[in-house]
């Protein structure tokens, strides 16, 4: 005879074993990055001159590069651009892309958002709003930071981020894109689209770095502006 | 049904709970894989192999109470419940990569276990060791960004006004401190975070142990563990401007860095066992009308 204890085990076993082959199962595997048609390659995504700008590769300095920042970014992220633009009048604008291919999991290899790695190298972040910028094609979601160094360095950002091919501004509308692609088995992968220029008038900057966005993605290729803006 | 769990001896009852611990390891033997190899190798979640080992002992420790021969009988319903919350907590963490859900889950599962044989009494009997395995949950990325940031600053701002008090050439820009000729970032893991949740996981650890029978006393303290991770890492950072001010950058940023690290945790510990002396007074001046037992 069974004892009780040992058939309400046996049960119990059994819920647990089903819930974890249930998430076996349901379990996201193949890489989004992978099945891309066309592989997402940042360098050769971004052309070296459209509209009124030209890409400066004298232009580095200024950048702080900290050795430990840099190593922690080599492994989240599996490709990294960093330019500058300048244009016809002589105007600079920084544009800084990460692509990480697996966002998966693991929250260490998730994207990390402006409004968290600026302060962490000693920016101070004044202001931030989400905004938008309207394109043909669709609406673009951007976040629109004040922040600055050292109460010298005033640097307003403009950002968004992709989650697969749908551009989000991270938080729930991020983790429903993932939910969505996971529901296909696939891993999203994601993207950091940072521009930011030097100045104190914030509202100009904005403005400058609005335009150049909209020069910028009208000079890009069709598949490359799907996977870089998630516009058509 | 309820007495004969009563009339079986212990070791008969071996087998059901080896059936049990069987279906945990298939949900979290690949979970444990995946921490080991992942969140907590990092610094910031480095306690958590230490939280489930002391879990895993409290229990192991406590089993003649929890497992205790009786006439209690486990109760199908209720374990049935947490069984399923359990599971679809860890599904949805398993499957869509959140890890307070993933590990969460491991608490109502094993109360679900814990139900199914002895019922309510054993749950109840084990409620520090699962309630603490919180403490082993990798924490949110999301709640670590919205902590450190302001922590950070408030301990640079604390310091700074600190070592201006005590006439240092020193200014702060955020979370940059200046003193001298040197420039210092307060890095994320100054925000104590990571402190803060170790402290604060020893510190019920350490009520649990001691077992006051004085309330005041142990949520007293358990609250003002809070403060007193904060003050630690305050001192740290006082403690590493100064060395960078006096012995200069490499000293500040090499073996004295790990120094401070060291007097971080011993000034909390001062600061915990002079506070729990504070409180074990507290009690005695107010608690005469008090049933204190």
């Amino acid at each position: 005879m069974i004892a009780p204890t040992t058939r309400r085990a046996c049960a119990g076993f059994a819920a647990m074993a089903f819930f974890a082959i249930t998430a076996g199962a349901l379990t996201p595997t193949r890489l989004l990055a992978d099945a891309r048609p066309h592989k997402i390659a940042l360098a050769q995504a971004l052309p070296r001159a459209f509209g009124h700008w030209r890409d400066d590769p004298a232009e580095m300095a200024g950048l702080i590069v900290d050795p430990q920042q840099e190593e922690v970014l080599q492994r989240i992220y599996s490709q990294q651009l960093t330019r500058t633009y300048v244009s016809e009048r002589g105007e600079r604008v920084m544009v800084s892309l990460a692509y990480g291919a697996d966002q998966s999991k693991r929250e260490g290899l998730q994207l990390h958002y402006p409004e968290v790695c600026y302060p962490a190298q000693g920016f101070e972040v004044k202001a931030s709003r989400s905004g938008a910028i309207d394109f043909p094609g669709g609406r673009l979601p951007v976040r629109r930071l004040e922040t600055v160094f050292s109460g010298q360095r005033y640097e307003p950002v403009t950002y968004w981020t992709m989650t697969g091919d749908e551009a989000t501004l991270g938080g729930w509308r991020k983790k429903v894109v993932e939910f969505r692609y996971s529901l296909q088995g696939e891993i999203t992968d994601g993207l950091l689209f940072r521009v930011s220029s030097i100045g104190r008038d914030s509202a100009a900057e904005f403005a400058l770095q609005e335009h150049f966005v909209r020069e910028l993605v009208a000079a890009l290729r069709p598949e490359d502006r799907l996977a870089l803006t998630g516009l058509h | 049904m309820s007495t004969d769990a009563a009339r079986r001896p212990p070791q008969a009852e071996t087998l059901p709970w080896l059936i049990l611990a069987a279906g945990l390891a298939c949900l979290y033997v690949p979970t444990l894989v995946d921490l080991l190899h992942g969140a907590w190798t990092s610094e910031q979640q480095g306690q958590g192999p230490l939280v489930l080992a002391l879990s895993v002992w409290m229990l192991w420790r406590n089993r003649a109470r929890i497992d205790a021969p009786g006439p209690r009988s486990g109760r199908s319903g209720a374990a049935a419940a947490l069984f399923v919350l359990g599971g679809i907590a860890y599904v949805l963490g398993r499957t869509q990569g959140f890890w307070f859900f993933e590990v969460g889950s491991v608490i109502p599962m094993l109360a679900a276990c814990l139900m199914t044989m002895r019922g309510p009494a054993a749950v109840r009997a084990a409620w520090f060791p699962l309630l603490f395995m919180i403490f082993m949950i990798p924490y949110p990325a999301t709640l670590v960004d919205a902590l450190t940031q302001p922590m950070k600053i408030a301990v640079s701002y604390v310091a700074e006004h600190v070592l201006h008090v005590f006439g240092l050439p020193i200014a702060r820009s955020g979370v940059i401190i200046q003193i001298g000729q040197y420039q210092l970032l307060v890095a994320d893991a100054c925000a104590g975070l990571n402190t803060l949740f170790t402290l604060e996981a020893l510190g019920l650890m350490y009520l649990n142990v001691v077992r006051h029978s004085s309330w005041t006393r142990n949520v007293g303290l358990a609250i003002l563990i809070v403060p007193i991770s904060f003050v630690a890492n305050v001192i740290r950072v006082i403690l590493l401007t100064l060395i960078t001010y006096w012995f200069g950058d490499d000293a500040g940023q090499g073996f004295l860095h790990g120094f401070a690290g060291l007097v971080l945790f011993l000034s909390a510990l001062l600061l915990i066992i002079g506070t729990d002396t504070l409180l074990r007074f507290a009690p005695r001046r107010d608690g005469a009308g008090r049933a204190v037992p």
